[in-house]
């Protein structure tokens, strides 16, 4: 997702004619999405009149947006929201600090890494949802275990990121650092803080939203309260409205996540050699 | 260099089989429910999957991987590359897709198999649901960072729509890999999560079967194949990804690479 000159053509001069082509540029971009909105919306709609799918399963998209304003008032909704949000913090606050650690100590030498390397990548490829039946039995479907699951999703991902983060450091600062004879404490200020923590801002937002999925998923196959346990609910009692609206919360809740996050990392690194040149180019 | 090479394949072996030796012995006298001995375990999984039920649950559950995923790759290849050589386009499109790839799939769940039933039909397009963003977004990525240089040897020679065309796409091959390598993973994520909602087998199923009868050995080994199956699946990506587009790997192995390696690293969303 780099915006090129061309996709981002600031008027840098006062010039009258580029200003106006700019101002032109921006209105067809804008008139366009709306038609994609509302192609999307038609193709609900057909779908739904079309009668290919029953009203039963699918509801039409007028009842459900209406519905939707009623939902977001009511209480429950939100602390269904929070209940998804509290398993996921409590997984990503174990899962930082400790992939982070391990990261460092693993990336410090070639041989830790070798010696971990099949067992990291092991343990990445396990499809976390398989993890659920073990979670529930042996932790009983709690926010534990959901924050669990979490944990272990999320690990792996801050992990690798960290360890590439650590053998990013570059040897000719790394050397500076050690003839200046720098304390430790300037060190990590200086060298290890900057090369290391644009890889773990880039793991964490990806591990965060990974994490609101686990999390959501978790809700849905074992029943733990939050947004993933609404949808299953609204579904049993054939409610498809509501289930529809949960589900556009459960999406809007995963896009402000990465979203917000986004302008987070671009924020703290914006120095980034990676991002400057997102910036400039 | 290839004795290096040896004794560092050695070391990686080290610790997985050291921890599998150390959960033998450790469980070997274990009276817990939840923990039973390693080697009951493996018994379960001797019984249970090799191999009768490996054709009859697993086969099926991996087919349906490879149709999602091929049908992924397809859709999401093509309209990442004609997104991706239009910058008005993709300005268009941006917000759509920034929707649709923060759409969580496992919550489309219980709406898609409500309208296709528990047959393998929304389970396919579930897994094709999954593995589709990934993949788009990498195109559309792989497809905008086309070199400029390239893009001119194209006009300069005019060569064919075809042939420029054909060197988009190999310019975007290695993050279109990146991308199938993503979605290889969500998708059998969405193999399990599917048939654990809702199946008449699968192993999905069998893991909710076991959990719900209390048989806690035979949830430990579908999770122990589950795992298996999907290392398996990372190395076949790995393989194909060499196999693919080993240029770039030889381009970027020497000097010049790491920045651009690096840049991939942060670049890399989901």
């Amino acid at each position: 997702m780099k915006p090129t000159a061309k996709a981002d053509p600031k008027p840098r001069t006062l010039d009258a004619s580029a200003a106006r082509n700019f101002v032109a540029r921006r209105t067809v971009v804008w008139v366009a999405r709306v038609l994609v909105l509302l192609v999307g919306l038609c193709a609900w709609q057909l779908v739904c009149v079309s009668g290919g799918v029953s009203p039963d399963v699918l509801p039409r998209p007028r009842p459900t947006l209406q519905h939707l304003p009623t939902l977001l008032s009511k209480s429950e909704t939100w602390q269904a929201v929070w209940q998804t949000l509290d398993g996921w913090a409590l997984g990503m606050a174990v899962s930082l600090p400790l992939a982070v650690g391990v990261g460092l100590v693993v990336g410090s030498s070639s041989w830790s890494y070798r010696a971990t390397s099949v067992l990291i990548h092991f343990f990445r490829a396990v499809p976390i949802i398989a993890l659920l039946p073990l979670a529930v039995l042996t932790l009983g479907a709690t926010v534990h275990m959901k924050a669990f699951l979490v944990l272990l999703a999320t690990f792996w991902v801050i992990l690798l990121q960290t360890i590439h983060g650590v053998w990013d450091v570059d040897p000719v600062m790394d050397s500076m650092t050690r003839s200046f004879r720098l304390g430790w404490l300037a060190r990590a200020r200086w060298l290890l803080v900057p090369s290391i923590g644009a890889h773990v801002a880039t793991g964490f937002r990806l591990a965060a939203v990974l994490g609101i999925l686990v999390s959501m998923g978790t809700e849905l196959l074992a029943s733990v309260p939050g947004i993933g346990f609404k949808i299953l609910q609204a579904q049993t009692v054939a409610d498809t409205v509501t289930e529809v609206d949960y589900i556009i919360i459960a999406v809007a809740l995963a896009l402000t996540m990465s979203v917000l996050l986004t302008l987070v990392e671009r924020r703290i690194l914006h120095w980034h050699p990676a991002y400057r040149e997102r910036a400039s180019a | 260099m290839t004795r290096r090479t040896a004794l560092s394949g050695l070391v990686s072996l080290v610790l997985p089989v050291l921890l599998v030796v150390i959960w033998w012995i450790v469980s070997s006298g274990s009276r817990s429910i939840y923990f039973p001995p390693l080697r009951e375990i493996l018994t379960v999984f001797r019984e249970q999957w090799l191999f009768d039920g490996f054709t009859s649950d697993v086969l099926p559950s991996l087919k349906n991987l490879l149709l999602g995923v091929v049908a992924a790759v397809a859709i999401g290849v093509t309209i990442g590359v004609v997104v991706g050589s239009s910058d008005i386009l993709w300005e268009i499109v941006r917000p759509a897709i920034e929707v649709g790839r923060s759409c969580p799939p496992l919550v489309l769940i219980p709406i898609v198999i409500g309208i296709f039933g528990i047959g393998s039909d929304g389970k396919v397009f579930l897994i094709f649901m999954g593995c589709l963003w990934p993949i788009l977004v990498n195109s559309i990525d792989g497809s905008r960072s086309i070199p400029s240089e390239w893009l001119d040897i194209g006009a300069t020679y005019r060569l064919s729509r075809k042939m420029r065309l054909t060197i988009r796409l190999r310019s975007a091959s290695p993050q279109i890999m990146v991308g199938i390598r993503l979605a290889v993973a969500i998708g059998m994520s969405m193999v399990v999560a599917s048939e654990m909602f809702a199946a008449d087998r699968g192993i999905g199923h069998y893991l909710v079967q076991a959990q719900n009868l209390f048989n806690v050995r035979g949830v430990w080994a579908a999770t122990i194949l589950l795992g298996l199956i999907g290392f398996i699946l990372t190395l076949i990506v790995d393989a194909l990804d060499k196999l693919l587009v080993r240029w770039h790997h030889e381009m970027h192995a020497h000097g010049g690479g790491e920045s651009r390696s690096s840049r991939k690293q942060l670049g890399n969303t989901r």
